[in-house]
């Protein structure tokens, strides 16, 4: 569904690029999670990807359509949902949805029904210009969707959420998910792109350093530990072993055979982690 | 369509942002100002005191006299020594008489001594000029020599009508259609339109509906408060449309230039200024420059002149405002070109 091949782009047209060198596809019905450090050229692609941005350097199609010129038509069958929200405040919630429905030439998605979606439904009818950050960023959000797109981006939709929210927009986009759209999901949050993505990039300083499913680079990079807690002398002992390492792995072996086991599991390296690993930099 | 949906949306948004209440409150004013505060003359309104002796009254006919006394600003006196008496009384005043002396007509001026030289030798030769004409027996070499084939005219106070006309629609519209799409751009709204299927010019042309609309209802408003209905209507909803939609489309070009408001100005000021300039002969007469003839103000101020005039010249005023439409047309294309590669960057 997309297709980035070789992708050059800079903002004061010379050689110093937000995005260098860039390739990656996503296919149909995938979740691709877009993870990187601020300033790392996340919304850079995500603009070329929409056609805000210009192409400049490489070949990026979308949907079917070249980002070279795309045609008006492309936007009946993409959402875009912004990092900034950006809501008419003049107009309430549901004005600024039941407008820009108008504009599709597709059939579009309920007003209030999308609204209830986001919890929303309680101040369709003031101005948007009265919300909070969190609530605007909801607007927003919804009306990526309005227009039931094939491909779906989304830039940073749970940033600025309280924890609630954050996990009542994920499952919304784990339904679209499983109706099948292909998703571009831009994301800090190492939580949420592992459980949502099937297969994520690391991008930093404008450069792609891998692509893969969370569940291999888990595999690959993440030491896996076991905790187990045991029965010693009237009290509980607690241990953090590799599985890797061999001494641990006979000092595992020895405490299962002798001791009276009360709790024992195995922790994985979190995304976080391996992005850590992987690029050298913190996810900040 | 979408055009359609996006124009009703702006104007929804206009109508609860100020800029359109300060335009109709600003027509407001202008309506009070020229109903209540303008004179319709601004030049004092001089009185006459004439002395007309029994000799000369022999030559004119009864109507002559008789209109000569129910002249309005003309007081007939008895004696032409109470002349100067009558004078210091009433400093807005001059005098006259009119009597034989050796078989020849004299004429005597009073003035008041505070006049410029200027001013003595313009009045002489107004009110030798009137003699001529009321009387018909002088023969008189002067002329009046006017600037424009057309001598009706205009009060001073519906003078100035043409170019508040023009300021409101024109310069107005210039300026609010870029705070708007300013205020679009500060929202980031714009970003939202470019990723849905409307087109860059289906957004202006929304804009160019909402500033028309504004203009159209104060324009016409204040004529109608003023004037009442001794309008051409049909020929100034004309003129507005053209000369609004002219200056909307150049406020669009111009602020295609700029990211922000505050980048625009000092452009923005500029173009409001040459613009202006345009209408300077309108007020001075005698100045009109090829380089300022050929500013789309100059016939703009006059057209509207023209739909006050008891007799326009439909044909000058239905040119100009085909020339604005075609020139609107032009600006709004480049606008839009220019639109389509910067307006999310
Ligand atoms: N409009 C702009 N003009 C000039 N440089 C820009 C512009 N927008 C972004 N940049 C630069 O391009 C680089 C990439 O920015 P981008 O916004 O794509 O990062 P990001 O990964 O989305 O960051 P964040 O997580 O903070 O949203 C940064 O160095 C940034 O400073
Ligand atoms: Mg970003």
């Amino acid at each position: 569904m997309i297709n980035v091949e070789k992708l050059y782009y800079s903002y004061t047209k010379d050689n110093i690029f937000a995005v260098k060198d860039l390739s990656f596809q996503v296919k149909e019905g995938e979740v691709f999670g877009f993870l990187g450090p601020s300033g790392a050229g996340k919304s850079t692609t995500q603009g070329i990807l929409t056609g805000l941005l210009p192409m400049q350097q490489g070949k990026a199609d979308v949907a079917g359509f070249d980002m070279k010129k795309p045609p008006r038509e492309m936007f009946n069958r993409i959402g875009v949902s912004f990092e900034q929200s950006n809501v008419y405040e003049k107009l309430t919630a549901r004005e600024n949805l039941d407008f820009y429905k108008k504009l599709f030439d597709v059939p579009t998605l309920d007003s209030l029904e999308l609204l209830k979606l986001a919890g929303l439904d309680h101040v369709a009818d003031k101005k948007a210009g009265t919300f909070s950050k969190g609530m605007k960023h909801r607007l927003t959000f919804i009306r990526s969707m309005i227009n039931n797109p094939e491909v779906w981006f989304l830039d940073e939709p749970t940033t600025g959420l309280d924890p609630a929210i954050a996990s009542q927009i994920k499952d919304i986009i784990k339904d679209r998910h499983k109706e099948g759209r292909t998703i571009f999901l831009t994301t800090h949050n190492m939580f949420i792109a592992d459980e949502l993505c099937d297969r994520v990039g690391f991008i930093i300083d404008g450069v792609l350093k891998l692509i893969d499913s969370p569940r291999n680079l888990k595999l690959q990079y993440g030491e896996k530990f076991v905790d187990v807690e045991y029965r010693l002398d009237e009290s509980t002992k607690k241990e953090t072993l590799s599985i890797v390492k061999e001494e641990d792995r006979h000092r595992l072996n020895e405490i299962i055979n002798t001791r009276e086991i009360e709790l024992m599991h195995t922790k994985e390296a979190t995304l976080e982690e391996i992005f850590i690993k992987v690029t050298g930099r913190g996810l900040v | 369509m979408r055009a359609w949906y996006s124009f009703l949306k702006d104007l929804k948004v206009s109508f609860k942002s100020l800029y359109i209440y300060i335009e109709i409150i600003m027509a407001l004013i202008i309506v009070l100002v020229f109903v209540f505060v303008l004179p319709d003359d601004f030049s004092p309104n001089l009185t006459g005191y004439v002395y007309i002796s029994d000799s000369v009254k022999e030559y004119l006919t009864e109507d002559e006299l008789k209109g000569f006394q129910e002249e309005e600003n003309l007081v007939v006196v008895d004696d032409k020594r109470l002349i100067p008496g009558l004078l210091e009384e009433d400093r807005n005043s001059i005098g006259f008489s009119l009597y034989h002396e050796d078989e020849k007509m004299v004429y005597d001026i009073v003035l008041q001594g505070y006049e410029g030289e200027e001013a003595k030798k313009l009045m002489q030769e107004g009110i030798m000029a009137y003699m001529a004409t009321e009387f018909g027996m002088f023969e008189s070499e002067i002329q009046y020599l006017t600037l424009e084939d057309d001598n009706e005219k205009l009060s001073d106070r519906i003078n100035l009508l043409p170019a508040f006309l023009m300021v409101n629609t024109a310069f107005m519209g210039l300026f609010i259609v870029s705070t708007y799409i300013f205020m679009d751009k500060e929202e980031g709204t714009i970003k939202a339109l470019a990723v849905t299927p409307s087109r860059i010019w289906e957004y202006l042309l929304g804009k160019v509906g909402v500033i028309l609309v504004t203009g159209l209802v104060t324009g016409m408003l204040t004529v109608f408060l003023i004037m009442g209905n001794q309008v051409h209507y049909l020929h100034l909803f004309v003129l507005l449309v053209a000369s609004n939609v002219f200056g909307t489309s150049a406020g669009l070009l111009l602020s295609s230039f700029y990211d922000n408001i505050m980048k625009s100005m000092s452009a923005m000021y500029l173009t409001i200024m040459i613009f202006l300039l345009g209408a300077v002969p309108y007020f001075v007469p005698g100045f009109s420059p090829w380089f300022i003839k050929i500013l789309p103000s100059y016939p703009m101020v006059f057209s509207f002149r023209e739909v006050f005039l008891e007799n326009p010249d439909v044909g000058y005023v239905y040119r100009s405002s085909l020339l604005f439409i075609i020139l609107a047309i032009i600006l709004f294309a480049m606008a839009n070109q220019r639109f389509n590669k910067t307006i999310t960057a």
